[in-house]
């Protein structure tokens, strides 16, 4: 199996995504004591306590989009507008994410699929990667295509 | 909870504005002698200080009442995000009700600058670009998304709260303006508009509150502080129902039965409009109205002044401006005087159960929210 052709170095948060054959997803922390799976590694477990340790799981691969507002007035580094939202994940959690807009935007409720994409400019100029939903199906959904960053 | 009755005795208020030549130390001085004066208090009375901000940095109060040269006092800081206000004259009333003393002081004041409020806390949801207006129009879109609810509910309420601070001297912004203009205005985060979030702004509020027996034995006079709730949703990264503001339920079912009523005794009411479809959101969470209903509220004017619970008379934050700290303690000062009926040009017409509710945080409710019931004798 090839090396992801997703680029994960410039993350706009440390170990928020990662990537494998199947594409893109978002880091789940599973806890070793009570298998809790919690967004990103936590130190602590919130359901169980436990500070002994979380596997990184992937999580969120595809999801269903509970709510989304077109952003204008935004922070700096982002280019304006943006679609943001959240995304119910298959895990029973919840992730706020950048949504596609034109034909990758999905309807509240509907079936949305995770993809890499610059996000921001950091404080250096560089762009930064992060999540974005796309609408299912309105994209080449799932695995992200090998040699074809976004 | 068996706490002492408890009054409001004394409130005092800056205009909120921009206030670029003057130090918050000198407003939040300004609101607490406007408050001393209101009650006919002397510095000696005072035995302790809560103040509340967010940014003004370390022993704020000590630095705005050293200046003021009073005695030895118990201060204390108070940071609870945009609910700090409200926190503070909250824990002022549980200080005198449950006996720690009898006369003491609820400050809030806050310096801001402009543009969206940059939150200290690092969070993977900021670092995304989520912003305050984002947040409550997330729940906005899912509130129309689950009950057809039409982007005029929510920009009727800015209207209103212009057509309440044209009657209202202390408001920052007193011209009216048409539903027309709210939704041609600028957006900001769909379906929000810039006329339906509030804007930065700098000033102090103060509220003097004592003991019955005190207020008694100086025959002096106040509005009853009946009870107050506090409520934070902990686990707000959780799938829950962003339409339905749990903290803002669990505060005011704490409020409604620590004082045996319920939101149709309540009279008039100051709530945290930091945006249009916040409010909107907390008619629902104060039992307004039943879960999806708040439209009707809107469409009938029932919060309108000559409406069944007209709120935010004072305009509101959407017309008074957000100075943090400042906020949940200026709703005291003017729901002190529509039961006190000085309301002048905005006053509810024999107004006598009154209801605070702020909210703070950098998520929708991963802050606080404070409910707090009054009323006049
Ligand atoms: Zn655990």
């Amino acid at each position: 199996m090839s090396a992801p052709a997703i680029d994960l170095v410039d993350q706009i948060w440390p170990g928020l995504m990662g990537a494998d054959a199947a594409g893109a997803y978002l880091v789940g922390g599973r806890c070793a004591s009570c298998g809790a799976v919690s967004l990103g590694l936590r130190d602590v477990c919130a359901r169980c306590w436990s500070s002994g340790g979380m596997e990184a799981v992937p999580i969120g691969r595809t999801g269903r989009l509970y709510s989304a507002t077109l952003v204008h007035q935004v922070p700096e580094g982002f280019d304006a507008p943006f679609l943001a939202g959240y995304v119910d994940l298959p895990e029973g959690l919840r992730a706020f994410a950048h949504i596609g807009l034109g034909a990758a935007r999905p309807a509240i409720g509907g079936d949305v699929v995770l993809q890499v994409a610059p996000i921001r400019k950091g404080k250096d100029g560089r762009m930064l990667s992060g999540p974005l939903y796309v609408a299912a199906g309105a994209t080449s959904s799932g695995p992200q295509p090998e040699g074809d960053a976004p | 909870m068996n706490l002492r009755p408890v009054r409001i005795v004394g409130v005092g208020l800056t205009s909120f504005d921009k206030h670029d030549d003057r130090s918050v130390e000198s407003l939040a001085r300004e609101a607490v002698i406007a408050a001393m004066r209101d009650g006919g208090l002397e510095r000696t009375d005072i035995q302790a200080a809560y103040t509340a901000h967010l940014y003004q940095g370390e022993v704020f109060g000590q630095r705005v009442l050293r200046e003021l040269a009073f005695p030895e006092i118990m201060v204390i800081n108070v940071e609870n995000a945009c609910a700090g206000g409200s926190t503070a004259v909250r824990d002022a009333w549980l200080a005198i009700g449950t006996g720690q003393c009898d006369v003491a002081l609820a400050i809030g004041a806050e310096k801001m600058g402009r543009g969206l409020i940059s939150f200290v806390s690092a969070d993977v949801e900021l670092a995304l670009g989520s912003t305050a207006p984002a947040q409550y129009a997330l729940a906005g879109n899912r509130h129309m998304h689950e009950f057809g609810t039409s982007p005029e509910a929510f920009a009727r309420i800015a209207v209103k709260s212009r057509a309440h601070a044209a009657r209202n001297p202390n408001a920052r912004f007193r011209d009216t303006v048409s539903l027309e203009e709210v939704m041609q205005s600028r957006p900001i985060a769909e379906p929000l508009t810039l006329l339906q979030c509030c804007r930065n702004g700098s000033g102090a509020a103060a509220v003097v509150l004592a003991s019955d027996d005190w207020v008694r034995r100086r025959g002096a006079a106040g509005v009853r502080i009946l009870s107050s709730g506090l409520a934070s949703i902990m686990a707000d990264k959780e799938p829950r129902d962003l339409t339905s503001f749990g903290a803002t339920r669990a505060a005011a079912r704490i409020a409604y039965d620590g004082a045996g009523l319920g939101p149709e005794d309540v009279d008039v009411i100051e709530l945290h409009d930091a945006f249009t479809v916040g409010e909107f959101l907390h008619y629902e969470g104060l039992g307004l109205c039943a879960k999806g209903e708040a439209t009707r509220l809107v469409m009938d004017e029932e919060t309108t002044l000559g409406g069944r619970t007209p709120v935010n008379l004072s305009g509101g934050l959407l017309a008074k401006s957000h100075p943090l700290g400042a906020t949940g303690v200026a709703q005291f000062v003017e729901l002190t005087w529509q039961l006190r009926g000085a309301a002048t040009g905005r006053q509810v017409e024999g107004a006598r159960i009154a209801l605070a509710h702020s909210q703070g945080g950098t998520g929708l409710e991963a802050g606080a929210t404070c409910v707090t019931l009054l009323a006049r004798d």
